[in-house]
């Protein structure tokens, strides 16, 4: 019988118990903790955001939220919505067109005709939707074959469901996709409040008067993110810090913002927005579910209480991937049974107390540069005119913004953002992870980014010229890859 | 960007056979901390060459030339503090 021996002594044992105990512990606390099989089977369908990303409680925002405060955009009694004066509104008018003309005239790079002409046939190329999606009777091959199949309900765990409805929407055009569930506080994020434009009451089918009115059987809100092209917006921006609050004569393209040629990928992304949203509502009416567009003007609050994104500095959305370089965010409202997604951390409140770049490069001073959030609104109007009130984060001056012609004129905060960044460097995600972790380096990598030359103005003429076999950065339809 | 990283390791692995060869061949060799230290040289120079390509695609010049500076310049630095101790060693001994 043959004899085992360890050559491995008590002490080397001991320490590799130790080394052992050390990995395991390491392990434990770097790995997910699942409190039940129902969070643990709703982990695989909420993936989708980086490791460093935390996960907050539902309605737990970074930028904390007094509920007695919060209250619908349009509600009744308080002011949201602003309209320019007629004498503002009339200059930046002409202001507009004189740019526009002068730019055709004088072939200004990103504002010649081929520019023009290029954001011009970007815009408005999507489909009329209508609200309620138009109930599908038939989801065969149109009437061809097979004639009207008949269908019931999709059943599936409200986590399944939602994990469908990612691999759906990730191949109709969106990278993120959310769930609100309709309660007293998310109805606030619709336009006004219930009773007022809209309704939930216990019918069998939505319909409209003077009112929306939902079937109470739809729990449930999917939101979603519109990305918009980051280096075609790139051939928008005009030079940080050097663009005037008032540019109706000025010349020198590198002094103009929002030129056509880059200004092409937010009408493209305004375009693609609904033809994603008739998909979706499409989707899941073939799936046998209600879908409906209810009333929701104000995007941003959509995608942060959904854990898509966190309110930057510049009062726009701001996700952990693509900073605040996306469109929209878009809302559905269906009885398809899902869980609600929780709002997230990534480290965006913080890196913009550092930051602060959005603020620096606004033409006109609309983006504050306080440190600090807070939970004054900002503006000439009683209840904090344009802004929200009732969550502590900052607020765009909407008066200084518009005055200007904005957002229409403008675009430099929004091309800003450190955040932006693509990929193909991997010391972007080593930033972006080391900003969810602490926030001991933001100030270092905000000064890096001016450092590094990042967010120039590019030559639209270079545009035109780029390498169509090597170009990147296009959105080709059918050639798929997701990017980051 | 794979065909990047295959390049580089292919490159890599036919930089440390070739270091491998010449020691062999010249009877050196190099003590640990040469090897750390050249180790770490190696990452950087990768992290140089990786940013400064991945600029290029993003089309920021002024990145990629600061990604060789702020990575690729300690890397060289790395290298020759490696080539001189090893020198200065072997030439004691």
């Amino acid at each position: 019988m043959s004899k085992f021996y360890s050559t491995i002594s008590r002490r080397d044992f001991m320490k590799g118990l130790g080394f052992a105990g050390l990995g395991l512990g390491a392990a434990a606390a770097a790995s997910p903790v699942f409190h039940d099989l129902d969070e643990l089977a709703s982990k695989g369908t909420h993936n989708q955001h980086p490791w460093w990303v935390k996960e907050n409680e539902l309605e737990v925002l970074q930028t904390e939220v007094d509920w007695a405060v919060f209250k619908p955009v349009n509600a009744s009694g308080y002011i949201n919505t602003y309209s320019p004066p007629a004498e503002v509104r009339a200059k930046y008018y002409a202001d507009g067109i004189k740019l526009y003309q002068d730019g055709i005239n004088n072939n200004i790079p990103g504002l010649s005709q081929r520019d023009m002409a290029l954001s011009w046939g970007a815009r408005s190329c999507s489909p009329s939707i209508p609200w309620n999606g138009n109930w599908q009777s038939n989801i065969g091959n149109g009437s061809a074959y097979p004639a009207n199949v008949t269908f019931g309900k999709w059943q599936g765990s409200p986590e399944d469901n939602l994990k469908m409805v990612r691999a759906a929407m990730h191949y109709y055009g969106s990278p993120r996709v959310g769930v609100l569930p309709v309660n007293e506080h998310m109805k606030r994020l619709l336009d006004g409040n219930e009773g007022d434009g809209y309704q939930f009451e216990d019918i069998p089918e939505g319909y409209r008067d003077d009112k929306y009115h939902f079937p109470s059987s739809c729990r449930s809100m999917i939101t979603y993110v519109v990305k918009q092209e980051a280096m075609q917006n790139m051939y928008a921006i005009g030079e940080m810090g050097e663009v005037p609050n008032d540019y109706s004569t000025e010349r020198d393209w590198k002094k103009i913002s929002n030129k056509s040629c880059g200004g092409a990928s937010s009408s493209r992304a305004y375009a693609e927005g609904p033809a994603i949203h008739y998909r979706l509502m499409r989707f899941l009416h073939g799936l046998g579910y209600h879908a409906y567009t209810p009333p929701a003007r104000a995007n941003v609050a959509l995608g942060v209480f959904s854990g898509l994104v966190e309110e930057s500095r510049s009062g726009q959305s701001m996700s952990p991937n693509y900073g605040i370089f996306m469109r929209y965010i878009r809302v559905v409202l269906t009885d398809m049974p899902l869980p609600p997604t929780k709002p997230i951390d990534f480290g965006a409140v913080d890196f913009c107390k550092s930051c602060k770049i959005c603020a620096e490069v606004c033409p006109t001073g609309s983006v504050t540069m306080d440190s600090d959030t807070s939970w004054e609104g900002t503006g000439p109007w009683s209840n904090g005119g344009n802004n929200r009130l009732g969550f502590k984060g900052w607020y765009l001056n909407w008066n200084t913004c518009s005055d200007m012609g904005n957002p229409w004129n403008c675009t430099q905060c929004q091309s800003s953002c450190p955040f932006n960044s693509l990929d193909h460097a991997f010391a972007h995600d080593v930033v972006r992870a080391t900003a969810g972790v602490t926030p001991i380096f933001d100030g270092f990598f905000a000064n890096m980014e001016k450092v590094f030359g990042y967010c120039k103005p590019r030559h639209a003429d270079d545009w035109w010229d780029r390498d169509l076999k090597t170009w990147p950065h296009d959105s080709l339809f059918a050639f798929g890859t997701a990017g980051w | 960007m794979e065909l990047l990283w295959f390049i580089l390791g292919a490159v890599i692995i036919g930089g440390l056979l070739l270091l491998v060869n010449w020691m062999r061949s010249n009877n050196t060799s190099f003590t640990w901390y040469e090897w750390l230290i050249g180790a770490i040289g190696l990452l950087l120079l990768i992290a140089a060459v990786q940013n400064a390509y991945g600029s290029i695609i993003e089309d920021e010049a002024q990145a990629a030339w600061m990604f060789l500076l702020i990575f690729g310049l300690p890397a060289l630095i790395l290298f020759a503090v490696v080539w001189r101790l090893s020198v200065r060693r072997n030439k004691a001994a």
